[in-house]
C-alpha cells in the first residue's frame, strides 16, 4: 500500500496565502488561488509556474479547471465566478450574482456548468454556454454558508455551515439532506459515488452512506475546530485524508478507520488545502503561501 | 406734447396727450414706415451701424482727407519766430488724428467721466495709509504697526469735501442763497380782490415764505442768506392695513447682513416691460438711449399725485385758466384749491357719523366671561368646583358621566377579567394560607402523607387546591400563574356578570338571537357544556321536534359553541405560556419543528446517523440544468423549481372543527393540575409524552420492555398483553396504533400526513431506530431479519404501556367520542374529580411495570451480545443510572437541557457562537410561527363564521 509520505517539491507560490490547491483532471497541472487575487497555474512536478491569471477583485478561494483544461473557473471574495480561458489567460465570463463571499466553485462533468457555493447560503448553476449572466438555478435550500460543492454525473453534493449534505439528485428530483450536526468544512464524493465524506468542524471526517444517510466509518484525530479544511480520498478510494490545523495531514485506512499516516509539515499552521492527484499516490498541500508536493517513497 | 388752447372764455376741457394729424381728404394714407425701412445715420446722414457692427472708420468728410469745406493742404512756415509753433503743430497723439465723430459716443475713443486717478478707492487708501504714517512719524512716538493700525485719520467724505469748495458751511442748508424777505411782503401775494370774512386764511405755503418769520434787518436785504438746515419730511403714502406707526418686520433689518435674499421682494411694477430684462437686451437704435432700463423700475419714477412740482411748468399740459378757480373759491372754502379743479356747486352730503357708544362710569377695559352662563347646564355638584377653580380637562369618563352615563370602570383592575381578578385574590389567600400550612406542616411527620392529604381535599374548592401547588412549588407558583379555569367556570355558569362591560359583547355572544327559544336553548346548552354534562343537548331538546331537527341544531350548538368562544379563551387556547412549554400543550403541531431539531441534534451526538438526520425532499432541477447534465428532466412539464415548500396550515380552522359534541376543550374546561408531588410518587411513567424520541430513549421504564423484546420474546409480551385482564385492551390493540403518537415521535415535516404512507414510514422509522439504537452496522443486510421481527413486534410494543394507561384512564367516568386524539384524553385524564380513580390506575401500572422490568434481562449481557454482533459500543449515555430509573418526563427534560447547556459551553470561538446563535434562532421560531398560523387562523374563523351565519 503505497501513500504520499515524502515531500518531494516545495512550490513558494508568491501570491499571498495560498487558499486552495487543486489538480487538474489529469494530474498532470495544478492550480493555485492565492490572496493577492490571482489564480496561478504551475507544473507541481518540475515546480514551474505556467501562468498567471488576473481577473478577480479580491482574494480567490476556489478554483477548478474543465474537464477538456481550456478553461477554469474560480470564485473569490469579489461575490464572482470568473471564468479563464487558460491558454490566453484571459477572462472568458464573470458570473456575478452572489450576494457574497464565493467559497467553493465546479465544474459539472461536461464542464457545460459552473456550480458555486456562496456564504449567501445558496449555490448557484451557471451556464457557460448561453449568455446570459443569470444563473440557471439558484439552490438556496442551505440556512448558511455553503463550504463546499461537488458534481457528479447527476448529482450536486454541497456542504453548509448549517450542519446538513444537501445531495440534489437530478435524475431521482429529489434533495437529500444528512444532518452531522457540526458545520461541514468539506463534502466528498468516493470515487464509486456511494458514499460521501464529510469533514465537520467538531474535528471528524465521517463516511456517510449516500442513500441512506448512514455513518459507515468516522475518522478522528487531526484538529478541525475553526478553519474550513479540506479532506479527499486517494486515488484508489482506500485512505482517507485530511488536512488539519497543527500543520499536518492525516491519512486514515478508510475501511478500518485507523491512521496510517501523518504528514508533518514541520510548521504549526493550518493545512487547510489538498488535492490528491487522480490516478498516482500523490498529494498537493497547500499551508500558508507554499504548496507541498507529497509523493510515495515505497 | 401737449397743446392748450388757450380761449378762456370757451374752453373748459383739458387735452392730453398727442394730437392725431388731421386727415385731409386729398392726401393719401401714408403708411408709417417699419422699423427695417428706418436707417441710423450720423452726422454726415452716412448709416451708422449699431453695436458690433460700429467698427471701421470714417475719416473726413465722407471718407474724403479733406472736410465740408474742402481740403486745405497745410503750409509749411519756417521762421525763427514761429518754431516753436510749428513744433507744436506736429500730430503726435492718436487724438490728433481724431475727429470729433470718433470722440462721440458711437466713435472709436468714446469720451465720459470716469472717476480720477486720485480718487479711486485704492488711491484713496494708499493715502490714507499714507496720512498715518506721516501722523505716526509726527507723533514722535516709535510706534509698532499694530499700534499704527489703532490711528485712523479724518476721513471727509469727497462730497462734503466738494461742498466745502463750494462755499458750503457745516449747518448750512444746502441750495442756493436767497434774499431774506420782509414779512409785510407775503400779503402781497393775495389778491387784493378778494374780500375775506371771518377767519383769515392760512397764508398760502411758500418755501420764500416759509422762514419768513425770522427777524431781518433792514439794512441787510441785500444780503443772501444760505438756506436753513432743515431735515426733510418724508411723508410716506400709507399703503398697508396695519396700524398707524406700526411696521412689519423687516426683513433687511431683522436678518444679518450677510443673509442672501433668494426672493428679493418685487420691485417692479409689473406689466411696464414684459421680460425683457438683463444685460442681454440692447438697446435698439430707434429706442435711443432712454432711461437706465437695466434698473429696477419703481413707483418712484412715477407720479403718483397730481400736484405740479414747478411753477414754471404749471401750464404744462394743463389746459384749465389758471385764474379759474381762485375766482369762484366760496368763502367757507377752506384750503387750497387745486390747480385745475373747480369746486362742484352741490355739496356732497355729508357722510353719515355713527358716534362711539358712552361708556358706562364704572367700565374696566377687561374681559370677563361670564362662567353662569357656560355651566348652566351642568350638574350642581360640577358647578361649586368649578368656580373656585380654573376649568379642568374633562376624561372620558368624566364627558361620561355629564352625558348620564354610569361609570363602566373605575380602575386598572377593572380591566382585568373576571376570572383573573379570582386568581389575584387567590392567589394572595393561597400564599397567606400556604404560611400557615407550613407552619402546620412542621408538626406533621412525614411530608409525603400531607401532600397525599392535601390531595384528598375535596376539589371543589379552588383555595386548597392552590394551597397544595403553593407547597410543592412556592417559589415558581407565582411565575407559573396558571389560569384556574374552574373559578372561570363558576362566574361563567352565573352568567353575564354584573359588570364586565369591556368585553361583553366576546362574551354573550348570541348568534340565535333572531330565534329567541332557540337561543334560550342554546343559553342553556352552554350552562351544561360547562358543567361538564355528558350529551348536553339531550336534556334541552325541545320535544316537538323532529329527530332530523334535533340532529341538525346539536350539530349547530356545537358549531357555535366552538366559534362563538370568548376571544380571551381563544387567544389562550392558540398561544403557549412560556411557562407551560414542558406541559402537555408541548405536543400540539407547533412544537413539530423544535422537536426534529432536538431529535436531529441529539442523533447527531450520537451518533446515529440514518433515519434521523436524513431528510428527502422532492426537489425539482431546472430543465435546462438537466439538459447540461445530460440528465432527463425528473418532473417534465413542471413548473416548480426547487424544493416546492408544502406549508400546510398545521393549525387550520379545520382541525378545530369536528363536530363532535361540543367538549369544553383543554383551554376552558376546568384542567386542575395534580400537584405534582404526588405525580412523582406514584406516577412515574406518566409524564412521558413522547415529544421527543430521546425522552423515550433516556427512560429507563421505556428500555426495559423494549429490550426484552429484541431479545426475541415477542410471545412473552403477547402473553403480558393477553394476561391483562381488562377487555378493551383487545380492542385498541386491533386498531391501528394511535397516529398521534407516531407523530410526535418521528415528526417530518414533509412526511407529516394523515395518509396511509404515513403510518407506515413512522412505523418504519420507530423500528429503525429501535434498531439503531440496539445495533450500530456498516452494513444492514445480515440483520434484515432482526428488522422484521422488530418492525412486527416493536411497533406496538413501544406503545403498550401508554395503551393501556390510556385504557385504564378513558375506562373511567365517560368515554366520550373514539375518536377523540390522545392529548384529548390525557388531559381528561388529568381531570381531578378522577383522582381516586386515577390512583388506582397508576397502582396498576406500576404493578404492570413491575413485571416487565422483571422480565427485562440483565443489561451487561445485552450489551455483549450486540458488541460482538455489530461493532462500535453504544454511546454510555444510553445505559442509565440506575438512580435514574424513576425519574418522570420533566426531569428526563431538564437533564436534556442541562446536556445542551454543556455542548453549548465547549464553543468557544466566535465562528461557533455564531452557529450557536443560529440554532437558538431556529428553536425560536416555531413558536413565531404559531403566532402567523393562528392569527390566520382567527380570520378563518371569522370567515367561517360568516359563512354560518
Amino acid at each position: 500500500m503505497a501513500w504520499p509520505n515524502k515531500r518531494t517539491q516545495i512550490i513558494d507560490c508568491k501570491q499571498g496565502a495560498v487558499r486552495c490547491v487543486k489538480f487538474n483532471v489529469d494530474g498532470n497541472y495544478c492550480l493555485t488561488c492565492g490572496s493577492d487575487k490571482t489564480v496561478k497555474l504551475w507544473n507541481p512536478h518540475k515546480n514551474l509556474l505556467l501562468k498567471t491569471y488576473i481577473g478577480h477583485g479580491y482574494e480567490v478561494l476556489d478554483a477548478h479547471s474543465s474537464g477538456d483544461n481550456a478553461h477554469i473557473c474560480s470564485g473569490g471574495m469579489d461575490k464572482a465566478v470568473v471564468l479563464f480561458d487558460v491558454s490566453t489567460g484571459q477572462t472568458v465570463r464573470k458570473f456575478r450574482d452572489h450576494a457574497g463571499t464565493v467559497n467553493t466553485v465546479c465544474f459539472n462533468e461536461e464542464s457545460t456548468v459552473i456550480l458555486s457555493g456562496s456564504i449567501d447560503c445558496s449555490v448557484r448553476a451557471w451556464d457557460i454556454r448561453s449568455k446570459k449572466h443569470e444563473p440557471i438555478q439558484i439552490l438556496n435550500e442551505a440556512k448558511d454558508s455553503v463550504t463546499s460543492v461537488q458534481v457528479s454525473d447527476h448529482e450536486i453534493l454541497s456542504g453548509s455551515a448549517d450542519s446538513k449534505v444537501r445531495r440534489y439528485d437530478l435524475r431521482m428530483g429529489k434533495m437529500f439532506s444528512d444532518y452531522v450536526g457540526k458545520p461541514i468544512s468539506c463534502v466528498r464524493f468516493t470515487r464509486d459515488s456511494q458514499c460521501v465524506l464529510v469533514s465537520s468542524t467538531d474535528t471528524t471526517v465521517k463516511l456517510i452512506d449516500k442513500d441512506s444517510g448512514e455513518m459507515l466509518n468516522q475518522y478522528q484525530g487531526h484538529k478541525n475546530v475553526s478553519y474550513k479544511i479540506d479532506c479527499c480520498l486517494n486515488h484508489q478510494d482506500t485512505q482517507v485524508l485530511s488536512g488539519s490545523e497543527d500543520g499536518k495531514v492525516f491519512i486514515w485506512d478508510l475501511v478500518e478507520a485507523k491512521l496510517v499516516d501523518t504528514l508533518n509539515h514541520e510548521t504549526s499552521r493550518t493545512i487547510h488545502s489538498l488535492s490528491f492527484h487522480p490516478s498516482e499516490p500523490l498529494l498537493l498541500t497547500a499551508c500558508a503561501d507554499k504548496v507541498f508536493v507529497w509523493e510515495s517513497n515505497h | 406734447m401737449a397743446t392748450s388752447s388757450d380761449d378762456s372764455d370757451e374752453n373748459d376741457f383739458i387735452v392730453i396727450g398727442t394730437a392725431v394729424p388731421e386727415l385731409s381728404d386729398d392726401q393719401p394714407l401714408q403708411k408709417p414706415t417699419t422699423v427695417q425701412d428706418q436707417t441710423a445715420t450720423d452726422k454726415q446722414g452716412r448709416r451708422r451701424f449699431h453695436g458690433a457692427f460700429t467698427g471701421g472708420f470714417s475719416s473726413g468728410y465722407f471718407n474724403t482727407v479733406g472736410s465740408k469745406e474742402g481740403f486745405t493742404p497745410s503750409t509749411f512756415i519756417s521762421s525763427r519766430q514761429k518754431k516753436s509753433e510749428n513744433a507744436d503743430k506736429i500730430f503726435n497723439t492718436p487724438e490728433d488724428f481724431m475727429d470729433e465723430e470718433d470722440l462721440e459716443e458711437h466713435g472709436i475713443a468714446p469720451r465720459k467721466f470716469a472717476t480720477a486717478v486720485g480718487y479711486t478707492s485704492e488711491e484713496r487708501k494708499r493715502k490714507l495709509q499714507d496720512d498715518v504714517m506721516q501722523i505716526a512719524s509726527a507723533s514722535g512716538l516709535d510706534m509698532t504697526p499694530a499700534l499704527v493700525d489703532f490711528i485712523v485719520p479724518e476721513q471727509i467724505p469727497i462730497g462734503i469735501q466738494l461742498l466745502c469748495k463750494m462755499g458750503w458751511r457745516e449747518g448750512q442748508g444746502l441750495g442756493p442763497r436767497k434774499r431774506k424777505k420782509r414779512k409785510k411782503q407775503s400779503s402781497k401775494q393775495t389778491n387784493p380782490s378778494i374780500k375775506i370774512y371771518g377767519c383769515a386764511l392760512p397764508p398760502p405755503s411758500d418755501d420764500d415764505q416759509s422762514d419768513s418769520d425770522e427777524f431781518v434787518p433792514q439794512n441787510l436785504e441785500n444780503i443772501k442768506f444760505a438756506p436753513k438746515d432743515v431735515c426733510p419730511i418724508a411723508l410716506e403714502v400709507k399703503n398697508d392695513v396695519h396700524g398707524l406707526g406700526y411696521h412689519g418686520i423687516d426683513s433687511s433689518l431683522a436678518l444679518p447682513r450677510s443673509h442672501i435674499h433668494l426672493f428679493p421682494p418685487p420691485l417692479r411694477s409689473s406689466g411696464s416691460r414684459k421680460g425683457i430684462q438683463g444685460l442681454a437686451f440692447g438697446v435698439g437704435v430707434f429706442e435711443g438711449e432712454d432711461e437706465n432700463i437695466y434698473a429696477t423700475d419703481s413707483l418712484s419714477n412715477y407720479h403718483t399725485t397730481m400736484r405740479l412740482d414747478d411753477e414754471e411748468d404749471n401750464t404744462f399740459g394743463w389746459t384749465a385758466p389758471r385764474q379759474h378757480g381762485q375766482q369762484t373759491l366760496p368763502v367757507t372754502y377752506v384750503g387750497k384749491l387745486l390747480e385745475g379743479f373747480c369746486l362742484s356747486s352741490k355739496p356732497l352730503q355729508p357722510r353719515k357719523k355713527y358716534p362711539p357708544p358712552t361708556l358706562p362710569q364704572n367700565f374696566k377695559p377687561q374681559h370677563w366671561f361670564r362662567k353662569k352662563r357656560v355651566l348652566s347646564h351642568l350638574p350642581d355638584n360640577l358647578k361649586n368646583n368649578d368656580d373656585t377653580q380654573a376649568p379642568k380637562k374633562l376624561t372620558a369618563v368624566d364627558r361620561g358621566l355629564l352625558l348620564g352615563e354610569t361609570p363602566i370602570m373605575k380602575s386598572v383592575f377593572d380591566l382585568v377579567q373576571k376570572e383573573d381578578m379570582n386568581r389575584i385574590e387567590a392567589t394572595k389567600a393561597a400564599i397567606a394560607m400556604s404560611q400557615t400550612l407550613k407552619d402546620k406542616a412542621k408538626n406533621e411527620l412525614s411530608s409525603r402523607f400531607q401532600t397525599v392529604e392535601t390531595h384528598e381535599n375535596p376539589p371543589a374548592k379552588v383555595i386548597p387546591l392552590e394551597e397544595a401547588r403553593v407547597e410543592t412549588l412556592p417559589s415558581t407558583f407565582l411565575s407559573k400563574f396558571k389560569p384556574a379555569e374552574s373559578v372561570a367556570t363558576e362566574s361563567e355558569v352565573k352568567g353575564p356578570a354584573s359588570n364586565v362591560p369591556l368585553f361583553q359583547g366576546g362574551l354573550n355572544f348570541q348568534p340565535f338571537r333572531k330565534d329567541p327559544a332557540k337561543q334560550e336553548r342554546y343559553d342553556k346548552y352552554l350552562a351544561l357544556v360547562k358543567q361538564g354534562v355528558k350529551d348536553p343537548y339531550a336534556t334541552i331538546a325541545s320535544s316537538h321536534m323532529t329527530e332530523w331537527e334535533k340532529s341538525r341544531e346539536k350539530e349547530e350548538f356545537a358549531k357555535a359553541a366552538k366559534i362563538f368562544r370568548p376571544m380571551s379563551a381563544m387567544m389562550s387556547a392558540r398561544f403557549v405560556r412560556g411557562a407551560m412549554i414542558d406541559d402537555e400543550q408541548m405536543q400540539g403541531p407547533s412544537n413539530s419543528s423544535r422537536n426534529e431539531v432536538n431529535d436531529q441534534t441529539k442523533a447527531a451526538e450520537m451518533g446515529m446517523f440514518g433515519q434521523l438526520t436524513h431528510e428527502v425532499f422532492e426537489w425539482h432541477p431546472h430543465s435546462l440544468l438537466c439538459k447540461r447534465f445530460n440528465v432527463p428532466n425528473p418532473y417534465p412539464g413542471s413548473d416548480v423549481i426547487g424544493v416546492p415548500s408544502i406549508k400546510r396550515d398545521k393549525f387550520s380552522v379545520f382541525n378545530f372543527l369536528n363536530f363532535n359534541d361540543y367538549q369544553p376543550s383543554d383551554a376552558i374546561v376546568e384542567k386542575i393540575p395534580e400537584p405534582e408531588s404526588v405525580e412523582k410518587t406514584l406516577k412515574p411513567n406518566r409524564k412521558t409524552t413522547m415529544a421527543s424520541v430521546f425522552k423515550v430513549l433516556d427512560d429507563p421504564n421505556f428500555n426495559a420492555p423494549t429490550q426484552t423484546l429484541v431479545m426475541g420474546d415477542s410471545k412473552g409480551l403477547t402473553d403480558i398483553n393477553m394476561s391483562e385482564p381488562e377487555n378493551s385492551i383487545e380492542d385498541e390493540e386491533s386498531k391501528p396504533p394511535d397516529m398521534d403518537l407516531f407523530r410526535a415521535i418521528f415528526k417530518n415535516s414533509d412526511s407529516e400526513d394523515s395518509s396511509d404512507d404515513d403510518k407506515d414510514e413512522s412505523k418504519k422509522a420507530s423500528s429503525g431506530e429501535d434498531e439503531r439504537r440496539e445495533s450500530k452496522t456498516l452494513t444492514e443486510q445480515n440483520d434484515s431479519d432482526l428488522e422484521i421481527d422488530t418492525k412486527d413486534i416493536q411497533a406496538p410494543a413501544v406503545q403498550s404501556v401508554e395503551k393501556l394507561k390510556e385504557t385504564y384512564t378513558n375506562s373511567a367516568p365517560e368515554s366520550g367520542s373514539k375518536s377523540l386524539s390522545w392529548k384529548r384524553k390525557k388531559s381528561r385524564f388529568s381531570d381531578l374529580t378522577e383522582t381516586n380513580e386515577n390512583d388506582k390506575i397508576d397502582q396498576i401500572i406500576a404493578e404492570k411495570e413491575d413485571a416487565l422490568s422483571r422480565l427485562t434481562a440483565p443489561r451487561e449481557i445485552l450489551h455483549q451480545e450486540s458488541d460482538d454482533e455489530y461493532g462500535p459500543k453504544l454511546p454510555s449515555f444510553l445505559d442509565p443510572p440506575s438512580s435514574r430509573l424513576h425519574t418522570d418526563g420533566v426531569e428526563s427534560m431538564i437533564e436534556v437541557k442541562h446536556s445542551e447547556e454543556k455542548q453549548g459551553d465547549k464553543k468557544k470561538d466566535k465562528h461557533k457562537h455564531r452557529k450557536e446563535k443560529k440554532k437558538n434562532q431556529k428553536v425560536m421560531t416555531p413558536v413565531i410561527q404559531i403566532f402567523k398560523l393562528n392569527k390566520g387562523n382567527v380570520f378563518y374563523l371569522v370567515d367561517d363564521l360568516m359563512r354560518i351565519l
